[in-house]
């Protein structure tokens, strides 16, 4: 009785903090790896309008969770170059891979923001017949792409020195990387990353495709 | 023989592993530890020149004091992580809730000015600290009786007022100090951001009518009642006041560059009449009489602070090391519970030098809150002279003085609310804290403690007037004999 009124509960309050905006689509693509797309249009909202107009750095990190287990994350940061109008932005995925674009004004980010796709989390994490619901979080949070710096330094130093002793061969930083280990660093990038949060929002989402 | 000889290998390889535990945690703790892949794209940290700073949102005080405090000077280049440390800073202001930076452009390319939207306290402020605390031992608080429930409240209430365009004064009502409490800041210190800080409090602490130096006082409530140091009195006893007492405060800070800064910390107490009471003995006989005591504190530390929040932490660090130098004076004249006196000490004295560290460290958890770790050390040189001990016998002695603490905490927001009308939060928080200390060598005190830990639980609520804290508390001491 008093779990099935935590559950209610929990779900209350996903709910409520969801009535914000609309949910985000959240599918498995052709590779079983969850991509979440249809973002609202959350770059109006006061506090965000003001920060991605301040000329200094937002970012906007996602995760994917189920039942508090965090599944992956990904982040988007975004800066508005006051001189030459247009807004530096980089997208990164769960998978490690990103995206760099330049966009010419608000209404191209918006554009460009509707259309984002992001993988939050690779293959195997939510495979069939898994659960097919999940929570989607979005933090945005001013200033954190600075204090991501050190800490990103350090592990890649940490990582790097491990390979090397390990007597692998160090090419391509692609190459070092597992899967496994691919995977616990999209969640550890997703937990990682907190801030007094400008804006956020919980959804709970069905997921659809990879059937 | 040989069972130490096959144990070595493993405790050597142990200690290796812990060793090893212990850098990776250094590493850790020292960098913010958190994983990215080497290969993800990012957006460099950017870099901007500063022509000119601009202050919004304050009419209670003057915005050279935002500037000062935010160190941030014109003409030079600041990155985004210098800019986010002077966001942190000025939050720490006492008259600031919450500040946002924003960037112009300049003259010219590449120049911008900086504005910083700050969003201030009211200048009628209040406080209210409400403990109550469940204690493994019986206490005695300051009375005869003893007691394993203890409640103290702290009530303050005051207003602020500019003073120039680089000082803030006060003053308030109630407090830890005192009924009455006037103080003063300034901030630009010798233009190098720097900052002074004075405050003057009188409490009134007579407990009755009759005469603060009437031996009748004995077993009497006192105020601003404290457990002093073991370095300064070796009996694990509470010393309060029964009469006026009058402390001066100062505070002196000199930034270094940062986050870090010199501080100088001072203190200054005179009480005329008072109570002294072994905490943890149940014995009457053992209550003294204080007069004529003068308490004095000096410590200057090394301070490197990066903690985003004063009242609710959820991420920084906060170290300080430095030398910590206190005395304390005063006849203590010992009573047995009808007046009688059984022993005088007159012009008692004790004097502590130490070296005394603290630390904490604040992590976000989830989206409403933080965990927290931090310890306290202190390890110095202790005179003492004339204080009557627990068999009623001066005690003479040159001890070492040691003492530590950790701390682990956890925040949860249950509210908040921070728009540009309203500003409300509300915060559960819980901690647990292990401590010990001693002296060496022994004075053969009784009902002294060697170690202990307390738990607390309580919720925190803060708006534009003040902050309402209420906690539960359960300590538990070392059971002595």
């Amino acid at each position: 009785m008093r779990r099935a009124a935590l559950v209610a509960l929990a779900l209350a309050s996903v709910c409520a903090a969801a009535r914000a905006a609309p949910p985000p689509g959240v599918s498995l693509d052709a590779g079983q790896r969850l991509v979440v797309g249809r973002l609202a249009a959350i770059l109006a909202e006061g506090a965000v309008a003001r920060q991605l107009e301040s000329g200094l750095t937002t970012t906007f990190v996602f995760r994917a969770e189920v039942a508090g287990r965090v599944l992956g994350g990904a982040r988007v940061d975004v800066r508005y170059d006051l001189w030459d109008e247009v807004f530096e932005v980089v997208a990164v995925g769960a998978d490690g891979r990103g995206e760099r674009v330049a966009l010419a004004g608000r209404k191209a980010l918006e554009t460009w923001w509707s259309g984002l796709e992001l993988v939050v989390a690779e293959r195997g994490s939510l495979t069939p017949p898994g659960p097919r619901e999940l929570v989607l979080a979005l933090e945005v949070i001013p200033f954190s792409a600075s204090e991501q710096d050190d800490a990103q330094r350090w592990f890649v130093r940490s990582f790097g020195a491990t390979a090397a002793r390990d007597g692998s061969r160090v090419t391509d930083p692609a190459e070092r990387r597992g899967d496994s280990l691919e995977k616990v660093l999209s969640v550890l990038m997703a937990t990682s990353i907190r801030g007094s949060a400008l804006y956020s929002a919980r959804w709970a989402v069905a997921v659809t495709g990879g059937r | 023989m040989s069972s130490s000889m096959t144990r070595d290998p493993i405790r050597r390889r142990c200690r290796i592993r812990v060793l090893a535990l212990l850098a990776f945690a250094l590493v850790a703790w020292t960098t913010g530890a958190t994983a990215q892949t080497a290969a993800t794209p990012r957006l460099e940290e950017g870099r901007f020149f500063l022509e000119k700073i601009t202050v919004e949102g304050v009419t209670t005080f003057a915005p050279e004091i935002v500037v000062a405090e935010s160190l941030l000077k014109t003409g030079r280049i600041y990155s985004e992580s210098e800019l986010r440390d002077a966001v942190h800073r000025i939050k720490r202001l006492p008259l600031v809730l919450d500040v946002e930076f924003s960037l112009k452009k300049g003259s010219e390319r590449d120049r911008y000015e900086l504005v910083i939207r700050v969003r201030e306290t009211r200048r009628w402020f209040w406080g209210l600290d409400l403990n109550l605390a469940g204690w493994s031992e019986p206490v005695s608080v300051s009375g005869v009786e003893t007691t394993s429930f203890t409640e103290s409240d702290l009530f303050l209430i005051g207003r602020r007022f500019a003073a120039g365009r680089h000082g803030i004064g006060y003053v308030a009502l109630g407090g830890a100090d005192g009924t009455i409490q006037v103080g003063y800041t300034h901030h630009d210190l010798f233009g190098r951001g720097g900052f002074g800080s004075l405050s003057l409090a009188w409490a009134d602490c007579t407990s009755d009518d009759r005469g603060p130096a009437d031996p009748s006082d004995v077993g009497k409530e006192g105020c601003q009642t404290e457990l002093v140091g073991l370095g300064l009195d070796p009996t694990y006893s509470n010393w309060s006041a029964t009469t006026d007492t009058v402390r001066l405060r100062l505070t002196l800070g000199y930034p270094l560059g940062g986050n870090r800064s010199l501080r100088l910390k001072g203190s200054y107490r005179a009480t005329e009449f008072g109570l002294r009471r072994l905490a943890l003995d149940t014995d009457p006989d053992r209550l003294a009489l204080v007069s004529d005591r003068y308490d004095v504190a000096l410590n200057l530390s090394w301070v490197s602070n990066s903690v985003d929040d004063p009242v609710f932490p959820t991420k920084g660090a906060l170290v300080e090391v430095g030398l910590d130098a206190q005395s304390l004076e005063a006849n203590v004249f010992q009573y047995d519970i009808s007046g009688d006196p059984l022993a005088v000490a007159a012009a008692s004295r004790s004097r502590q030098l130490g070296v005394l560290a603290t630390a904490s460290r604040h992590w976000p958890v989830g989206e409403r809150g933080a965990f927290s770790l931090g310890g306290e050390a202190l390890i110095g040189r202790s005179r003492i002279r004339d204080l009557p001990g627990y068999d009623l016998e001066p005690l003479d002695a040159d001890v070492t003085v040691w003492s530590a603490s950790a701390t682990a905490g956890y925040g949860l927001f249950l509210k908040q609310l921070r728009t540009a009308e309203r500003w409300r939060e509300l915060r559960w928080e819980s901690s647990a804290q292990l401590f010990a200390g001693g002296v060496a060598p022994s004075l053969g005190q009784e009902q002294v403690p060697r170690y202990g830990g307390r738990v607390t639980t309580g919720l925190t609520y803060r708006n534009t007037w003040g902050v309402l804290r209420f906690t539960l508390s359960w300590i538990g001491l070392e059971a002595t004999p």
